[in-house]
């Protein structure tokens, strides 16, 4: 009788135990799971954000009946392109913002970051450079955004952006510097990039990117800079002027990167003719960056009077005569290289680190001058001396009419080892 | 009682087991996920046809993966023998430890009795593959690996048009897990030393005369990047310096010039003076250490 007792309360026990553990395991169980689940929503979707990221999709956003007003103004009704979208933060912010809206039935949540510098202004992104941050797994330069699958915030993830878009490779081969002269082949001087990998940004830096800095940057102080970006949210996308070399210096190195070499414009701009044989001795190269011939070419018909002016000159070369009184009047893919870098002629002029004759520090060719000026060919270099933007601090040759304000920008290039 | 006792311990333990190997596969997905790193300590096992049944009754490494937590997941199975079923057990040690070869006791994880067949780590699409057998069920384990960078992306062919994001699963995409903070603020400007401080090249990585590496390469830890100089061309690599790149000034660094007018001077040391260039007027000179410098 006590056998049974005790075999009775032994099998009440047991079953018991084996109750709360089943009851304790399914939890822990379906925490597992849901965790799985969290993850996987997250991941899938991070990658979705990458398409967005890479494409700048304007026009689909706009058939949803989203503007980005506040980002954009009323941009997205005046420029033609979506390249200016493409690896855009404000563009992200944008499309973060209205994601549920976008994706009704897609659980993930967003969350407004502060901007370093104005934490009382946030946005759905931050800027992490090298230059704030010491960090052995991350790249130098990401845009870093903060997604919960779940509205508690127990399960959420930090998506980082490379910026994939903006810059194109300079392909390993030997280039030579400055216009070709038959005279001088025997002086020609040359290098290569055969033991490194250099990328160049494929258009200039713009007010967007200069805000971005000021406000992500720990450790901006230049208030000037600050002070010259446009408050009109359109005027963002045009390119960043009025900075010193040093000021577009340390720009670059925040995105980490170099401000662009001249030997490296010259070696993106020169058409190198043969692509494939990469170590010629003799390197040809044309005036202009969209064919190697010159006699046959538009521009040098026009220069000898041969044919009249023509708006569509304008789609090779964006000079003085382009120039309509817009309220936006910078074209973004005009004068491509045989890289993919635009406004190679025409545009702005463009600041450059000449590693060679450092006070050759501008590639003048832009919209100060005409397109009867003949300085509007590749490898052409002006002098800077920074102290003003107007007609006295330049030494442009060929150029003796005054002008008050040069329009004077710049972009970076990447090198890596 | 006594038997119906001993058919529900049956009956609970092996609900146990199926719980088991469903947790598995839910805990390595949330551990893995956001890895860092995947080394192969045995080659041979990776992307095999072949099942794994040599030599029975040890337990082989398989691989390593390192967590975003900078821990190190050693994967091993244990290979059935007479009598005894397979097991992968996952030991967690340090992400600069080895994988001791006999693990012990605790594990991260005791996969008990099933066959191990195969591991495939598919590069194209960045996917670690891993398929099993228990109770005659064939189970298969897929986890894409966000963060890695393999070999046959990392080294692709950059042509023009290529940018410059890095290749991991997604071109220029990284996840991590929030909770893990991989950021550390610098705690002063780099640009608010003294001038003399700031543009003063820091080595970050350097070789002696006999080419033995003396400095281990820190560069990526450098705030403006880091830039190689003209001299000493060991196989293993070029000397490095942080800082921004003043090359070809005055008292710094000459600009290298390229691999063909270095090979082609037969550039071993800095000597030939030809393999760098400096700004106009000033002249490319080998100093003491084998660097070509401007002066």
């Amino acid at each position: 009788m006590a056998h049974k007792k005790l075999s009775f309360s032994l099998l009440a026990i047991f079953i018991i135990a084996v109750t709360i553990f089943t009851v304790y395991r399914e939890e822990i169980n379906g925490k597992v799971n849901i965790n799985k689940h969290y993850y996987e929503r997250l991941a899938k979707v991070s990658q979705d954000i990458n398409e967005v990221w890479k494409r700048g999709d304007y026009k689909q956003l706009m058939q949803q009946g989203i503007s980005c007003e506040e980002e954009f103004g009323d941009l997205f009704d005046i420029i033609k392109s979506d390249l200016y979208f493409r690896c855009n933060p404000s563009f992200l912010n944008c499309y973060l913002r209205n994601f549920s809206k976008l994706h009704q039935s897609t659980k993930v949540f967003f969350q407004e970051l502060p901007r370093h510098n104005n934490p009382r202004e946030k946005s759905f992104y931050q800027l992490i450079s090298k230059t704030n941050f010491i960090s052995k797994e991350l790249p130098a330069f990401t845009i870093k955004i903060q997604a919960t699958a779940s509205e508690e915030n127990t399960k959420s993830v930090e998506i980082y952006l490379e910026d994939s878009c903006n810059d194109t490779y300079l392909p390993k081969r030997i280039y030579a510097i400055a216009p070709y002269d038959e005279n001088k082949v025997h002086l020609e001087w040359k290098w290569d990039n055969f033991d490194e990998h250099i990328f160049i940004d494929k258009n200039y830096v713009t007010f967007r990117d200069i805000k971005d800095w000021v406000d992500f940057d720990h450790f901006f102080s230049d208030f000037k800079i600050k002070n010259s970006i446009p408050a009109e949210a359109a005027l963002l996308a045009a390119p960043a002027t009025g900075l010193s070399i040093e000021q577009a210096k340390r720009y670059c190195h925040f995105r980490g990167k170099k401000l662009l070499q001249s030997r490296v414009l010259d070696a993106a701009s020169f058409h190198p003719v043969a692509l494939r044989k990469t170590k010629r001795s003799v390197i040809f190269r044309g005036p202009f960056p969209w064919s190697y011939e010159r006699k046959n070419s538009q521009i040098y018909k026009y220069w000898h009077d041969q044919i009249p002016f023509d708006q569509k000159l304008c789609a090779k070369i964006f000079t003085k005569e382009c120039f309509i009184k817009d309220r936006f009047p910078f074209p973004i893919e005009v004068s491509a290289s045989w890289i993919g870098i635009f406004n190679v002629l025409g545009g702005y002029a463009e600041i450059l680190d000449n590693k060679l004759s450092y006070a050759k520090n501008i590639h003048p060719s832009g919209m100060n001058f005409s397109l009867k000026k003949r300085l509007h060919q590749i490898g052409i270099r002006g002098e800077w001396n920074e102290k003003e933007l107007d007609d006295t601090s330049f030494n442009i040759p060929g150029i003796k009419e005054g002008f008050s304000e040069m329009k004077l920008a710049f972009r970076c290039m990447r090198v890596i080892k | 009682m006594t038997y119906l006792m001993l058919v529900l311990m049956t009956f609970f333990f092996s609900s146990c087991h199926e719980e088991n190997s469903s947790r598995f596969h839910e805990e390595i997905y949330a551990r893995w996920f956001t890895a860092k790193k995947i080394e192969f300590v045995e080659k041979k096992y990776l992307n095999s046809v072949e099942s794994l049944t040599r030599p029975t009754n040890t337990v082989q490494i398989i691989f390593s993966i390192i967590t975003e937590a900078n821990q190190k997941d050693c994967f091993y199975y244990s290979i059935p023998g007479q009598g005894k079923m397979g097991a992968i057990l996952i030991k967690e040690v340090l992400s600069d430890s080895t994988c001791p070869s006999f693990p012990q006791q605790p594990y991260l994880w005791h996969l008990k009795n099933i066959i191990f067949k195969k591991i495939f780590v598919l590069e194209k699409d960045n996917s670690i593959n891993l398929s099993y057998t228990e109770k005659n069920i064939d189970k298969k384990i897929k986890i894409t690996l966000f963060n890695i960078l393999f070999d046959l992306k990392s080294k692709r062919k950059l042509k023009r048009y290529s940018s410059s994001a890095e290749a991991r699963k997604e071109l220029g995409l990284t996840i991590w897990k929030t909770h893990k903070n991989i950021l550390q603020l610098r705690d002063k400007d780099p640009y608010k030393q003294s001038p003399n401080e700031f543009y003063q090249a820091i080595k970050c990585h350097d070789f002696n005369e006999d080419c033995i590496e003396v400095l281990k390469n820190s560069c990526h830890q450098c705030p403006f990047g880091f830039f190689t100089v003209v001299g000493r061309n060991c196989p293993s690599g070029k000397i490095k310096y942080c800082g921004p790149d003043k090359c070809g000034e005055k008292g710094w660094p000459a600009c290298p010039r390229g691999q063909f007018y270095t090979d082609k001077m037969d550039l071993t040391r800095c000597q030939d003076g030809i393999g760098g260039f400096c700004r106009n007027g000033l002249n490319a000179i080998c100093n003491g250490e084998g660097i070509l410098i401007c002066l």
